[in-house]
């Protein structure tokens, strides 16, 4: 129940953060499996400890991916149909988690965390403020910055 | 006047830059106004993130579950394998500990980080002097035992960047022994959130649901006051999570 609750915004968050979200999404559970016995906490700290988790995962996967580059080679994935209706009413009307989670991915990456961590991780922003160190101000800001961008490209036809 | 801190620009003005009425729209707590296409939008955009989990955001399952049941069991993979020269050393260590020193770990002759990283992937008996000890003599002394909940608890990884939030996995209590029972420890953490007196978790969420199918024909509170009156290898009180603290590991050094 844990991992049907948890494992999908837990995937579409690391997808926000890397290209392996699968694997850093194992790792993660495996911690939390490990380390369960030892949470203390109610439901939502328990929600923030998972995400944590698995940010910081995201964080150690990037460095050492930044150590050592590996160009992927294949097909790259497409965001919506190209033989879909327009992008604009396909963003509006039959907007894709898939392409939700593409459009945080393409913030700057303090927007793309901080909108990831408010409305897929479900944080609130004090809980986001500490797992980012920053000021609950200024992810309010990072949010509502990343969500105007959004709105913007969600009008201008899903320019991602 | 304008500050400069290293990421952010503090803004006297900030407050008006946010309007928390865009966040709420996104997050799904007021409805959008139909007039404003930016809010229909983040609306629309809200609800596509918040879709429950399709069939491929679960494909881990089998394995997540055979890890819940089990958490010493070594033969979890991971869903696509990516090998990594620690996550290689790691196994090679943890080959090693089950091989050679599962006897001596039964016997109580190795180092205790060692010993309990033991525990948890052979699921060794706990030596006596340990069992007469209760927690383990780090944790009477209070001392955090740093290497005993990461080694043991992540193996692969190296590093302690499995628990920058609560750190966790530094506390030895965590590792799950044979007499607790995987499950019993996987129940432990539930029930403590469950029972956790500063936040009221929802009957619908997931934890209760995880509670309800652990406790079968229980009550959850009856099975959890079993679970959590049930002696643990530590009393020690854990800290809450606190997900802000601890940074992310370094990156594994090739000797790692």
């Amino acid at each position: 129940v844990l991992y049907k609750a948890f494992q999908p915004p837990l995937l579409r968050y690391l997808h926000t953060r890397s290209t392996t979200s699968e694997d850093i999404a194992s790792e993660t559970w495996l911690a939390v499996i490990s380390d369960l016995g030892g949470f203390v906490g109610d439901e939502s700290a328990f929600r923030a400890w998972i995400f944590a988790i698995g940010r910081h995962r995201a964080i150690d996967a990037g460095r050492y991916s930044a150590r050592r580059p590996v160009t992927l080679v294949g097909e790259k994935t497409e965001l919506f149909d190209e033989s879909s209706p327009a992008a604009s009413d396909a963003a509006l009307e039959h907007l894709g988690t898939a392409a939700a989670v593409e459009l945080i991915a393409a913030l700057p990456p303090d927007q793309a965390d901080a909108v990831a961590l408010r409305f897929i991780a479900d944080l609130d922003v004090a809980t986001v403020a500490k797992m980012m160190g920053r000021r609950p101000g200024a992810v309010r800001v990072l949010t509502h910055r990343g969500l105007r961008t959004l709105a913007d490209r969600l009008g201008s036809g899903g320019e991602m | 006047v304008v500050r400069y801190d290293a990421h952010v620009v503090v803004d006297p003005n900030e407050a008006n830059e946010f309007d928390s009425r865009l966040s709420d729209v996104a997050a799904g707590i007021v409805p959008p106004d139909p007039a404003n296409l930016d809010e229909m939008r983040l609306a629309a955009f809200g609800v596509a993130l918040r879709v429950p989990g399709r069939q491929s955001e679960l494909a881990g399952l089998a394995e997540a579950r055979r890890a819940f049941d089990g958490p010493a069991a070594s033969g979890v993979t991971r869903a696509r394998g990516r090998r990594r020269p620690v996550a290689a050393a790691a196994a090679g260590l943890a080959a090693v500990v089950m091989l050679s020193g599962v006897a001596a770990a039964a016997a109580g002759q190795l180092p205790t980080p060692l010993q309990r990283l033991a525990h948890s992937l052979a699921g060794a008996p706990k030596p006596a002097s340990e069992n007469a000890n209760g927690a383990g003599a780090d944790v009477e002394s209070g001392t955090p035992s740093e290497s005993a909940g990461s080694s043991g608890a992540h193996p692969e990884s190296g590093s302690p960047a499995a628990s920058p939030a609560g750190k966790p996995s530094g506390h030895p209590s965590q590792l799950p022994t044979p007499s607790a029972g995987s499950v019993g420890n996987s129940a432990l953490g539930l029930c403590r959130a469950w029972e956790a007196p500063q936040g009221n978790v929802n009957p619908n969420s997931a934890i209760a649901r995880s509670l309800k199918v652990l406790a079968g024909s229980l009550a959850i509170r009856t099975y959890c006051s079993g679970v959590l009156g049930t002696p643990v290898p530590s009393a020690r009180p854990t800290t809450l999570p606190h997900p802000g603290i601890g940074k992310p590991s370094t990156p594994p050094t090739p000797g790692a």
